[in-house]
């Protein structure tokens, strides 16, 4: 018996035998998963938010229309609508490899993901083994491995809960960018342009391909990774730092959801922008005269479907140009002449 | 009205109001009983659960301005769910494996509308350990969050009523009290909730 002595003494212990028998042997009720609490709770709280702040926007509607003896039926109706504003759309599917399924938050039917679809915000996304998706966030191209569930939250947050997810904030950006990574280990936000959060059963790991990114753990604390580094944070909070290839094979699935560049009338240049920022690598010209080149060159056809690096060898094969990877560098050149 | 069904429309207007702590409140109180109301209807799929409760509980909140008070706020979200339950089972076309729970059972019905006296509870009798164990579990679920809590605390974990005065952040007295009201309502419960989750049960 557990009962104190104390216990023993007061009405709520008098005779109870039954009942004590009954609730022990029923045992305690299942909690459900951690995770899975945290993850429902951040999706009802999300649509709670946006329930109360459509209440309020009414509401302040309603005493400037009463104020200004603004009666007007059709008006009434409109405000005594109980209707939440809907989610809004938070990106756009760009191009999907034997995709996935998308979830809207209210709803348990799920959809494929398909190329040109609207996401909103609390869709749940998920990848299929031999899938991947890239999306369009705003001006961030976000990418989606096989096997990876994410759920978008708002135009500037999203949750990954398996997988891994690429993130690139695109040419020119600098300087911090608002988009927001939660990860089961804490959220980790991008100073910089591209970088790979990917789940772990030891862990979250983050590769920093391009610029910095800074995590904050959820246990507190940050951490900030510089371009070239691999950050592992382990379930116990230990975090190891150590170098990463900015290019390679580990990126190789990056490469292969690319975005379509339409290459229609550009000028190689642009191209190429676009093919060294792809890759993580910096194109420059060996001479004056391969710059001069590439300059007067406009490009005409498509490279859809193709690799970032597939894509550059199709393109200058059309030109007299060459290109050779030296010290992480894409180095255009002309031919030798003989 | 009586209190829990006023402190259920409190928390309600205080969450419409958008107070955090209210959410809080919610979502604790509530969202795992609603998981375990979810799952053994899907099969024990806990990724069928997470999704249900989560659509559930997000379409809760949408019509939380309509809930006025006429059903608890649990049976309130439970009929929310089933409707839920339904819907998925009929999108991934998994009638073919819905469980069929005890509670369905014209037999505990029968069972249950001839208890006259609830407290020996004698439908003990007439079922496994496992399914007596479920059925206790549905009935502290259905009662107000922290009457269920109270009696698992005393009478499984086998917590003094100083913790569990400490755990609800109430005196020693009004533990008691509570404890009193919520082994008082788990009695009334045996009886009147078995027979509202069979009926619940039975329209999924």
């Amino acid at each position: 018996m557990y009962m104190s002595s104390a216990d023993e003494m007061n009405p709520v212990n008098g005779d109870n035998g039954d009942l004590d028998r009954l609730l022990r042997t029923a045992g305690p009720r299942a909690r459900p998963p951690r995770e899975v609490e945290d993850e429902v709770r951040a999706a009802v709280h999300a649509e709670w938010l946006q329930v109360v702040s459509a209440r309020q926007r009414r509401r302040r509607f309603t005493q400037v229309a009463i104020a200004a003896g603004l009666g007007a039926a059709a008006l009434t109706v409109w405000l005594l609508n109980p209707s939440p504003s809907p989610p809004v759309v938070v990106a756009s599917i760009e191009r999907s490899i034997d995709g996935g399924t998308v979830r809207s938050a209210d709803s348990t039917v799920e959809r494929e993901l398909a190329a040109g679809r609207e996401l909103y915000s609390g869709d749940s996304l998920s990848t299929r083994a031999s899938g991947g998706v890239s999306i369009r966030m705003g001006d961030i191209s976000l990418r989606l491995d096989h096997d990876t569930s994410v759920q978008l939250l708002a135009q500037d947050e999203v949750r990954i809960s398996s997988g891994a997810l690429y993130i690139d904030s695109g040419l020119g950006t600098s300087g911090p960018h608002p988009l927001r990574v939660r990860t089961p280990a804490g959220i980790v936000e991008h100073l910089g342009t591209q970088y790979e959060v990917r789940l772990l059963d030891s862990g979250t790991r983050i590769r920093v391909r391009e610029g910095r990114v800074q995590f904050s753990a959820a246990s507190g604390g940050r951490i900030v990774g510089e371009a070239g580094t691999q950050l592992t944070i382990l379930t116990d909070g230990e975090v190891h730092s150590e170098f990463v290839a900015r290019s390679g094979a580990d990126w190789d699935w990056v490469g292969r959801l690319v975005p379509t560049f339409a290459i229609d009338n550009r000028p190689l240049p642009e191209f190429l922008q676009w093919a060294g920022h792809e890759l993580a690598q910096e194109v420059v010209f060996a001479t004056p005269d391969a710059q001069a080149e590439a300059a007067g060159i406009r490009l005409r056809g498509s490279i859809e479907g193709l690799t970032p690096d597939a894509a550059l060898a199709a393109v200058l094969s059309t030109t007299r140009l060459t290109s050779t990877a030296k010290n992480g560098q894409i180095v255009i050149g002309l031919p030798t002449a003989k | 009205m009586n209190n829990d069904a006023a402190q259920e429309q409190a928390l309600v207007r205080r969450m419409l109001a958008g107070e955090e702590r209210a959410f809080t409140a919610f979502f604790d109180g509530y969202f795992a009983r609603l998981y375990r109301f979810a799952i053994p209807r899907l099969n024990a799929d806990s990724q069928a659960a997470r999704e249900v409760v989560q659509a559930t509980l997000t379409k809760a909140m949408r019509r939380l301005a309509d809930y006025r008070g006429e059903a608890a706020l649990f049976t309130w979200l439970c009929q929310i769910c089933r409707r839920e339950v339904v819907d998925y089972l009929r999108a991934h076309k998994r009638y073919s494996e819905r469980v069929v729970l005890i509670e369905d059972s014209e037999e505990l019905r029968a069972a249950i509308d001839s208890i006259e006296a609830p407290e020996e509870f004698d439908v003990a009798r007439n079922y496994s350990k496992e399914e007596l164990a479920r059925m206790v579990r549905t009935v502290l679920d259905r009662l107000p969050p922290r009457y269920g809590d109270a009696l698992e605390w005393k009478y499984v974990e086998g917590r003094s009523v100083e913790e569990i005065g400490e755990l609800l952040g109430i005196g020693h007295t009004a533990a008691q009290s509570l404890l009193a009201r919520a082994r008082e309502a788990f009695r009334q419960a045996l009886e009147t909730v078995f027979g509202a989750a069979a009926r619940d049960i039975r329209e999924v």
